[in-house]
């Protein structure tokens, strides 16, 4: 892993066309802001979400046998936690 | 003498074991290609679509080289008739999707304990024309990992 020091506007390369930009940075809010320029073939993620999809994958991936054949007869959904 | 050749059949199918429903017969129209696996599931490639049962909006997802490996699809649209979703010119150009007739979409199920629920962010696309598809990750939408379809 690379560990770089940039200040606020400068940029680091990686390969040929991928750019990684300091835009912004918010103390006070413990973040900052990254602007990406990278070709339509790169993907580019937040990586949270992505593992959010792949650990909901996982859950999805041992459905049982039989399945609810009338959606409403299914107890509502527990209410969200606060 | 020559042996006349047996006329092929009009569809080709493919024998596909599973351990939910022993060995299926899935006709070629129905076999996809996830070009790159689902998340987490990179290594399944070669998937098959089948109906869970007549009226039922349950579509299964099964993996054609594992027979364990299954997952429960839906229509997201039956359960979300305002969904949409952008698709980015490199997802389409990756599965090789130019028209939108062409498109088919499914989202995944999770069957927990008390409800169901789909997953709106990370939907699987599918270009019927040459059955490839991926599933797509969609940034900047407001859908997440699990919206219920127990009470719609």
């Amino acid at each position: 892993m690379f560990i770089i020091t940039r200040k606020l506007g400068e940029t680091v390369a990686i390969g040929d066309q991928v750019e990684v930009t300091l835009v912004a940075v918010q103390l006070s809010q413990n973040q900052v802001r990254l602007g990406i320029t990278a070709p339509r073939s790169v993907g580019v993620y937040r990586k949270e979400l992505l593992q959010a999809i792949r650990s909901e994958n996982v859950r999805a991936a041992a459905p049982p046998d039989e399945l609810p054949t009338d959606l409403k007869r299914l107890p509502p959904p527990a209410p969200a936690e606060k | 003498m020559v042996v006349e050749a047996i006329c092929e059949p009009a569809t080709f199918t493919t024998r596909v074991e599973t351990t939910r429903f022993g060995v299926l017969e899935i006709p070629e129209a129905d076999q996809v290609t996830l070009i790159h696996g689902l998340l987490g599931f990179e290594r399944h490639r070669a998937f098959c679509f089948f109906a869970h049962a007549p009226g039922s909006p349950f579509i299964w997802l099964q993996s054609m080289e594992d027979p364990a490996l299954a997952f429960v699809t839906v229509n997201p649209f039956d359960f979300f008739a305002e969904y949409d979703i952008e698709i980015s010119e490199s997802d389409a150009a990756e599965i090789g999707l130019v028209h939108v007739r062409d498109a088919m979409l499914c989202t995944l199920v999770t069957i927990n304990d008390h409800d169901v629920t789909t997953n709106l962010v990370g939907p699987v696309i599918i270009n019927t024309e040459n059955g490839r598809g991926k599933q797509v990750v969609l940034t900047n939408s407001p859908y997440g990992t699990r919206h219920s379809i127990s009470r719609v």
